[in-house]
Formats: C-alpha cells, structure tokens, sequence
C-alpha cells in the first residue's frame, strides 16, 4: 500500500503557479527525494504533505486515507507525521528532554522517558538530555530535531532541506547518521533537497523537479545515466547541454561540427545534446575550441572550452599539453540526444 | 578636548540630577523617617493606591495588547495597519486628553456612556478608572513590543509543533506564548513604571472620587502645595515612587537577563498570516470595536465636548466655546509651551548627540537614568535644588548668581534632563550604524575633520535625530507632570492651564483646547507618516 499518494495536486500562490498537476506516490519503507533549484516546487509539495499548505485542486492520501481533497482536511497534528526543518525548529525555552518529549506528552504516552532516551540513542545524544538549545551546535541540534520527529514513530517522516544550513563536513556525517536509521527503523521518508548527492546518496527514488513538474521518477543511478530530459541531465549530472542540429553523423552546434559517436542513431534535425563533463576527450581528434582555463581539483582536472558564447566542460585524468589561450580538439566519447 | 568634552557633560549631569536628587534625598530625613511616614495611614494608602492602579494599568494593557499584536501581526483581519495605527495612537498623546474624554463619557451623573447604560451604573472615577485609562493610553508599549517578539519567530518553530501533534491552541500555548512572553512582561512592566509615574490621570479621576484615590504622584503634589511644611513629607513619597520606579526596571532587566531566549531569525516562509477565513468578519468587527471604543471614542468625546452649549448636554452643538482659543492667556500660555517644547527638543538633539559622539558608556548611563525617574521626582528635586539663588564666587571677586527658581528655565531644565534619554540612544544607534568610511572618505577627499563630520556622518544620523527632535516637541508641548510643580507663579504652559480649566473652572474650555491640541498632534503625526514612507519609497 502507498504510504503517500499525491494525485494531480496544484497550487499557485498569487498568480505563481508553483506546482502544476502534480502526481507522486510513495511506497512504505522508501525514501523519495524531491530534487531541484530553489523555486522549483519542492518545498511547497512536501507542505501539502504535512498539511501546513493546502493544494487548491488534486488529491492527498496518506496510507489510503484521504487526508485533504479540497473538502476533506485533516489537520497537520492528526495525520501521524514526523518532520525536520531546515532552521531546526528546535525551541528554544524547552530543554532537549522536553523538546524530544513533547510529541510522546500530547499523546499522553506512558513511559515518556524511555522513550525520549532511546529516540536520543538513535541520534547518539543521550548525554545531552539536560541541555538547553542554544548550548548545542547545529549538528547537534538538527540531530535533536530528528530525534523529536523520530519519537512518536510516524508513519512517514518529512524532510525540508535538513543538511543545508550545515557545513560539508557534518553534512556528510549527518547524510549516514540518516540511512543508518532509516535502515534501523525503516521509516517511510521524503526528502526534499537542492543537493544531488544527497539526493543521489540516500533515495531509493529520485523525483527532479522543475517549475512546478516532475520531469523524471526513477532510481538515482537510472536519473544519472539516463536523464529523461535536457533539464535533468543539465541539474543531477552536471552535464554539458548544448543546442543544434543533427545533420546525418554529425552535430553543429554555434557552428561547430561534432563527429557522433557510432552507437549514437538519431534522425535529422534540431536536437538538444546532453554530453557529461568526464564523456569529453581532449587532445585526440575533432574540431579545435579555445581552452579558457585549467582548473586543477586534486584527482582530476576540469577545462573549460569556449564555444560560441557558453563553455563546454571536460573533467580529465590525463595531462594536456595546451596551455589556456591554444586551441584544442574536442570529441565525444558517449552523447545522448533530444528532439527539440 | 577629548577629555574635558565628556568631563564638562559629566558634570552638567551630576549638578542638575543627580545632585538635586541627593538633596531631595536628604531632604527626606533618613531611614528613621521613612518608616515614620510609612506608620502614617494616609502614606500608606497613597502607595497602595499607585501599587494597585499601576498593576491595573499593566493588565489592562496586556489583556488589550496581546490579542491586538496577535491580529496585527498574524492574522488578515480587515484594514490592519489602520488597526495598528488605531492601537498605537496613545504614544503621541498625553494620557490626560483621554482622561478628558472618559470623564465625559463616563461620568457618573452625565457621562454619555453612562446615560446608555443607566444613572450610576458607570463611574469612572477611582481606582478602577485610573488603571482602565492607564492602562488604555499605554496600550502601545506592550502592543509593540509583542508585535516585534511575534515577527521575530520562526515560523518552523510552531509547525514543528503542529507535526508534533498540537493543534492551534496547544502550539499557542507551549510554544508562541512562552517565546513572546518575555517581551511582553518588558512591556507590562513598562506600563507599570508609566503608571505609577502618571499625574494627570489619578489627579483628575481619583481626587474627585468618593472615596477619593491618592496615589504618591497626587500625594506629592498636594504636599508640595502646602509649601514649605510639606516639603520634607512630599520628598519621602518621592523616596517611595522612586523606589517602586527603580525597583521594578531592576526587577525586568534581571528578568530580561535571566530568562532570555534567543529567537532564531525566521528563515522559511515568514510573516505568513493566518486567514481567518469564515470568522474573519467577526473577529475583524470585535477588533474594530474595541479599537474605537478605547481609543477613538474618548478623543471624540473630547472633541464634542468642546462643541456642546452646557457641559453633559449631549444632542445640541455650538462653537461658542472655541473664543477660548483666542484668549491672551491661552495664547500667552500656547506661546510658552511651543518655545519651551522647541528649546527642549533642539538641545536633545545636539546635546544627544554631542553625548553620543563622546563614545562614552559611563556618560550614555548618566543621561539614561533621568528618563528612569518619575517626572514628579525629577520635578521635585529640581525644585528643593534651585528654589534659593544659589551664589557662586570665582577669584574671590566675581560672583555668578544662579537664579532659576522660579522661572521658566527651570521648566525647560526638566524638559531637557528628563528626555536626554531619547536623544542620546537616538544618536547612538545611528552611530553604531552609520557606515564610518563616509567620514573616512571625506578626509582623503581634502576635508578637515569638522567638513567630514558634516558631510560624512551627519547625514547619515539625520534621520533618527530629527525623529526624537519631533519626538520630544509633541511630548513637552503637552506636558503636565513636571509642569504642574515647576511652573512659575502666575504663569501657565498649555499642560497646566488645560488642567486649571479641567479640574476647577471650565471643561468646555479645557475641551476646546485640548480639540486644538489633538489636531495639532495628529497633524504632526500625518507629516511625520508621510516623510517615512517617503524616505521609505526612495
């Protein structure tokens, strides 16, 4: 049974519309992420979730039941979630003890410290159980925060950009501390995000969205390697996207000829080309483009190449002889095309 | 210059408050004395009668206030700046205009509301009176005060609580409210001090009462009258409102400190307002009502009062009453008070300033406290200080006679000491923003260090300066307190000769006045509106 279940939702704010006919169901145990730029949605989407937002058209259910069908609503408190903020939202006049037991208190759980004990173990704060906020870090309170959401046992829990205001660091310690206890506890989760490897990293399902839309559902290696759109191949890998025409095995683009690889079939025509920064080979053979700068990163090596007016990426092992300002040749080792 | 600037002021300080304040103390006896005159029952009954009305005044503002920042600030009830316009009028006017108004509408024999209502079932003159209309005319000090707490919250915080599974009212409770709840006791007790400091209202509502209500301020006042007898009784209650005014700041700022929570800066989707949806009319309508029953009826009764022919004779108007306007005394006494309020207003400003530009904590303390101290107190020491001449000789052959008993110089003295405060933390908060490398600029550009603060910093203090500039005017031009104690025999500022009409000869003319006064006011706060926005807009 779907744990969420969103049909055709919309909402606009204003004249904005932000999400547009939106459908997406989460299976029990899965973790969805909802990737994208700032703006795309995402947030707004996982709102409506919790109930803090309410769609103007579409459908919630939530384990089957509908939750808000435009008549229907049930109220944020009664739909049995859980939900990490962003800014923590840990409060500041409770202690950590009372933060973490205030979901179990309005339920009028028994065995309240218990409880709050072992939710405090999964985050391994149990000696911080009498601290106040504002002596913990953000790590820490963030930890607190999923704690607190953890505690009730929700039967889904929400995530809002939960290791953005984090440094890189305690966001990759965090990123484990999350599937470890997803794998403990096998909560249902949804994971909103603008950061691929996060995304990449923790979801069973990827959604990447743009403006409002779903462009592609699909697990994080297939959202890789198989980007269903353009825009997709652009924000997840980090690809080169460029725009032309397809004329027999070749590609012009800005008025540059680019030889298809052999397995590449696609019928003339204006196409967008989707080619990865690694899948560029310098040096070898093709048309020349002017290098415009070497980027030294450790492992490997990105160049950036002039074409028209946009640049074209390559990330590289192996050393170059062209010095910035020369012109290199450039071919594709692997391209995936889209009509336009 | 670096060091006799802060001196000089220093000294200023000390010789026209603190010391006078000394001599008012020892003018009050010692320790011995005091616990005299608390073994007397009429001292006694005067410092219960502040204690009890200043508490009133503080919940009546808190009940009012806290449900008016509320809708303000989160909710889409109709027309709400106007609403908080509504609610935040009193700052700019002196309590005893609505004093005025309530004893025109609450009176028992003739009071408007009263006569709706039935024949001596309002009065509005006691103890309950006093605090009601306190608390009414401070209502801006924890309504702005709530408001800020309730802007500042994150949003999450009280959704993190609804996904915990409390519904609206239980978020209210164990979240919203305990995070505003300091801000609000600030404000509470903010509107205590106010209170207990006040002269107009318990003198107009609890003199005339039956039982009479004293308060200290009323107490002090009638002491003072007595003269030279008196004197030594009246500065021993001065001891006890100064003690209850500095005893409940002390009380706050620990409070302040000791339960201070730090509100995290909203990040996500703040200043999202609930939408009251289906009771969106009722509430807006209670709000509305409220408003303009504690707020704009009585200015209107004011107003109306001036224009009926008899006073308590509602239904029939006549302007007869407006030649009082033209009168040479309350045009002798309109004069006084626009120049006093002037000279008072212009020296916080430059001296706020001069102050602020010393960068000295010590001597921003020293201008602070004044603000602190009842007018009354202030008033009083002033007087017991500077009623004798007082004689200095320099090089044995010069002598300077400092002669400022009663004159107006004493009164403008108050004026300035007692609202330093506003220029100085003006000043000095503009300072602390204003962007240093301007002046610095101006330096490398050629300009001498006077050149450079003139072009470089004071343009950019301008604007907080010319606010507490205004700020000071509307409140000297108007003010009763310390006038009341100060003002020379024979002669009359606009406070003391509206409160002469009040209470002994004639309320129609007092009405009328006070009409001229409230146009002015709201004149004053229509340009002062304007110019924000307009500075806003660019």
């Amino acid at each position: 049974m779907a744990a969420v279940e969103l049909v055709e939702i919309e909402k606009a704010f204003g004249a904005t519309a932000v999400v547009k006919k939106l459908s997406l169901t989460v299976r029990e145990g899965e973790l969805v992420a909802l990737l994208g730029p700032s703006g795309c949605g995402k947030t707004t989407t996982l709102r409506m979730i919790a109930g803090l937002e309410r769609p103007d058209r579409g459908v919630v259910r939530l384990g089957g039941q509908v939750v808000d069908d435009g008549r229907a609503f049930v109220a944020p408190e009664r739909r049995g979630l859980g939900m990490v903020f962003q800014s923590y939202a840990i409060w500041p006049h409770k202690s950590v003890f009372e933060n973490v037991a205030y979901p179990l208190q309005l339920k009028g759980a028994s065995n309240v410290e218990a409880a709050v004990k072992e939710a405090l173990g999964w985050v391994r704060l149990e000696a911080f159980v009498q601290r106040r906020p504002h002596e913990l870090s953000g790590g820490q309170l963030q930890r607190v925060a999923l704690a607190r959401a953890l505690v009730g046992q929700p039967k889904v829990l929400l995530l809002d950009e939960p290791l953005s205001n984090l440094d890189v660091a305690l966001r990759e310690e965090l990123r484990g501390e999350i599937a470890s206890l997803r794998a403990k506890l096998g909560t249902t989760m949804i994971l909103v995000t603008h950061d691929q490897a996060e995304a990449l990293a923790l979801a069973d399902q990827v959604a990447v969205m743009n403006k409002g839309v779903i462009e592609q559902l699909a697990a994080p290696d297939v959202v890789y390697r198989e980007p269903a759109t353009p825009f997709v191949a652009g924000f997840v890998g980090g690809a080169n996207v460029l725009v032309g025409e397809v004329q027999g095995t070749s590609f012009i683009s800005e008025g540059v000829s680019f030889a298809l690889p052999a397995e590449t079939v696609a019928p003339p025509g204006p196409h967008t080309l989707v080619v990865r920064s690694e899948d560029v080979v310098l040096g070898a053979e093709g048309p020349l483009l002017p290098l415009q700068a070497r980027l030294f990163m450790g492992s490997a090596t990105e160049y950036r190449l002039g074409i028209g007016n946009s640049v074209l990426r390559a990330v590289g092992s192996e050393r170059l002889e062209a010095q910035p300002g020369q012109g290199t040749s450039v071919s594709f080792r692997a391209v995936r095309l889209y009509a336009r | 210059m670096k060091r006799l600037v802060p001196a000089a002021l220093g000294v200023l300080l000390v010789a026209t408050v603190f010391a006078p304040l000394g001599l008012l103390l020892a003018r009050s006896g010692g320790p011995g004395e005091w616990l005299e005159a608390w073994r007397s029952a009429e001292s006694r009954h005067a410092l219960l009668g502040t204690l009890v009305t200043s508490s009133g005044a503080a919940i009546v503002a808190l009940a009012l206030g806290l449900p008016f920042a509320w809708l303000i600030v989160r909710t889409d009830v109709v027309a709400r700046r106007a609403l908080k316009a509504v609610v935040t009028l009193p700052s700019a006017i002196p309590p005893y205009l609505w004093t005025m108004g309530w004893i025109a509408l609450a009176n028992p024999k003739s009071g408007w509301l009263t006569l709706l209502v039935g024949r001596d079932r309002l009065d509005v003159y006691g103890s309950a009176g006093i605090a009601f209309v306190l608390g009414t005319s401070a209502l801006p000090l924890v309504v702005l005060a709530t408001a800020a707490a309730l802007e500042r919250i994150d949003p999450a915080l009280e959704e993190a609580a609804r996904l915990s599974g409390a519904n609206a009212w239980q978020t209210f409770r164990s979240v919203t409210l305990p995070l505003i709840a300091p801000a609000m006791l600030s404000g509470a007790a903010l509107v205590f001090v106010f209170a207990s400091a006040s002269f107009g209202v318990p003198y107009l509502l609890g003199v005339p009462a039956n039982p009479p209500a004293p308060t200290l301020t009323t107490r002090i006042y009638a002491e003072v009258l007595m003269g030279e007898a008196g004197l030594a009784r009246a500065a021993s209650s001065s001891v006890q409102l100064l003690l209850v005014a500095v005893g409940v700041l002390s009380i706050n700022a620990w409070l302040a400190r000791a339960g201070r929570v730090r509100l995290p800066r909203g990040k996500g989707l703040g200043g999202k307002v609930l939408q009251l949806g289906r009771s969106r009319g009722l509430v807006s309508a209670l709000a509305w009502t409220t408003g303009a029953l504690v707020i704009l009826l009585p200015l209107g009764a004011v107003f109306l009062t001036g224009l009926q022919p008899t006073w308590g004779q509602w239904g029939s108007f006549t302007l007869k009453h407006w030649g009082v306007v033209l009168q040479p005394r309350t045009v002798a006494a309109a004069g006084v008070s626009v120049l006093l309020a002037a000279g008072a207003a212009l020296l916080v400003g430059a001296i706020g300033l001069l102050i602020a530009l010393t960068r000295r904590r010590w001597l921003e303390t020293l201008a602070d406290a004044p603000s602190a101290i009842p007018g009354t107190v202030l008033a009083l020491a002033l007087l017991v200080a500077f009623s004798r001449d007082l004689r200095f000789i320099a090089f044995e052959r010069v002598a300077f006679v400092l002669a400022l008993g009663n004159t107006v110089w004493l009164l403008l003295l108050s004026y300035v000491v007692k609202h330093l405060a506003l220029g100085v933390r003006s000043a000095s908060d503009a300072l602390a923003q204003a962007d240093p490398t301007l002046a610095e600029a101006a330096r490398l550009s050629g300009a001498g260090p006077v050149r450079a603060f003139l072009d470089g910093v004071l343009p950019q203090v301008r604007g907080a300066l010319v606010g507490a500039v205004l700020l000071t005017f509307l409140t000297c031009v108007s003010e009763l307190t310390m006038s009341v104690l100060l003002i020379p025999t024979g002669g009359d500022v606009l406070g003391t000769l509206l409160f002469e009409l009040q209470s002994y000869a004639d309320p129609a003319s007092a009405a009328v006045i006070a009409s001229a006064l409230l146009l002015i006011v709201l004149a004053a706060l229509v340009v002062q509106n304007v110019a924000a926005r307009r500075a806003e807009a660019r």
